[in-house]
């Protein structure tokens, strides 16, 4: 298998290779093309009710899709909803990664996704922050709104809770006011997250809410 | 003529150089400058007044009923632009192959060019995308833009492509909309129908889809109010 990441920052698509047999497994709906000898099996991940919590509290999808290259190699292209990027991650075994069920795009077969809830303090932090837990080996990629920043967390480190994309398992985070109650009202950040430990940090440079929050007001009423 | 693309691809714009008498024809509101020499004709023309019947059809696929037509006295030029963020491709058409563009990509071209609305037919109406295609005949220069980057894929066989994704392809090579697999894959997997392509022929792809972008946010955006 051999893959390349075309056409970021701003709208950072996935072509793969795969070799006869190869499979990639992808979020729902992300599939822009493929050569015709792929097949295609769709399964809900992260087990059927949680995955269903997830969609009804969280609107991430439900399932995933696996392509297989039958008889031959065959190629397919993977682009995420929204424009920005897709950063590669080399999973090795016992050393879980975490991200955010939406920056999910897509792994190769032997990466496992388990559903984490950011707790009740994320949901508060109006992110509606649920988490998936990557483990197993083998290549995931994740996708970003706007372009995705790695940052080297050796200590503590504070992050707008919509900008969290992904980290590794040797970081945890708390949701927090971001200072005093005044701050909390008017400083237009609300909550953060405090992480703590030592790894890397993946953050995007845009929020979906802040967009959403930009054109609303704007929409005429009927 | 001369033509150039800036800002590519995040945010592209064409720059069509004129000669004295030269014309180009855009959707309308495609503009974005031109030269003080630069005259408008607002139309439902195309290649010498294709009429209204065309306008007609047009409108149905989502498109401005009006074309403009932008002609220099003595030299100048005209800027245009896309509604959404991506990039613009400009091709030549030399007349030995027609080019079907998905209706929202079509942005702008030479007047020598035909464009004629085509039905997809129901096969497309299933797929959940536009039904409408426009095809481009005759020899001349044209802009087709993207909701994202643009890029070509040759095929010489077969390909599956989502029909989100599809800008505009030659007419060399034919399509078929079909389910992604079995039953369950294609009310699951969110691909639901796709395209096949078969033949030899180019096609040109986005790396991005409109619709699915805009029920993200749409569905995150408040309900009108009365």
């Amino acid at each position: 298998m051999n893959y390349e990441i075309k056409h970021g920052p701003s709208f950072a698509s996935l072509f793969l290779n795969l070799d006869t047999g190869e499979q990639v497994r992808t979020e729902a709906g992300a599939m822009v093309g493929m050569s015709t000898n792929l097949s295609i099996k769709t399964k809900a991940y992260g087990g059927f009710l949680k995955a269903l919590i997830r969609k009804l509290v969280g609107g991430e999808s439900i399932f995933q899709n696996t392509y297989t290259a039958e008889g031959g190699a065959g190629e397919i292209i993977v682009s995420p909803t929204l424009p920005g990027s897709i950063k590669a991650k080399t999973l090795a075994k016992g050393q879980p990664f975490i991200l955010q069920a939406s920056a999910f795009l897509a792994c190769t077969p032997d990466v496992t996704l388990k559903t984490k809830y950011g707790g009740l303090k994320a949901l508060m932090s109006g992110e509606g922050l649920f988490l998936l837990q990557a483990g197993g080996e083998g290549e995931l990629w994740f996708n970003s709104y706007g372009n995705i920043i790695e940052i080297d967390v050796d200590g503590e480190y504070i992050v707008d809770t919509g900008h969290i994309v992904a980290f590794e398992d040797g970081l945890s985070f708390k949701v927090k006011k971001v200072g005093g109650l005044k701050s909390l009202l008017l400083s237009g950040e609300g909550f953060v997250a405090n992480f703590k430990g030592k790894g890397k940090l993946y953050i995007q440079s845009r929020t979906v809410s802040s967009l959403v929050g930009w054109i609303a007001p704007m929409l005429p009423a009927r | 003529m001369k033509i150039e693309i800036m800002h590519r691809p995040s945010f592209a714009m064409a720059q069509v150089d004129l000669a004295d008498g030269e014309s180009f024809v855009s959707e309308g509101g495609a503009m974005v400058t031109m030269t003080d020499n630069v005259n408008i004709e607002t139309s439902t023309f195309s290649r010498g007044g294709g009429g209204l019947l065309k306008g007609l059809k047009r409108m149905l696929t989502g498109e401005s009923f009006f074309l403009n037509k932008f002609t220099a006295r003595g030299e100048g030029h005209v800027t245009f632009a896309p509604t959404l963020v991506g990039d613009i491709e400009h091709i030549s058409l030399d007349g030995s192959k027609n080019l079907i563009v998905q209706s929202t990509s079509y942005l702008a071209g030479s007047p020598t060019l035909e464009l004629d609305t085509q039905f997809g037919g129901m096969k497309g109406f299933f797929s959940g995308e536009s039904v409408f295609w426009i095809k481009i005949s005759g020899a001349g220069e044209l802009l087709v833009n993207s909701f994202g980057g643009i890029f070509a894929k040759d095929i010489d066989g077969k390909f599956i492509c989502d029909t989100g994704h599809i800008v505009a392809f030659e007419d060399t090579i034919n399509y078929k909309v079909k389910k992604v697999g079995g039953w369950k894959a294609t009310i699951l997997s969110g691909e639901g129908l796709v395209c096949e392509f078969e033949g030899k022929g180019r096609l040109y792809m986005q790396t991005h889809n409109a619709p699915e972008f805009g029920k993200l946010i749409g569905g995150k955006l408040p309900p009108r109010k009365q």
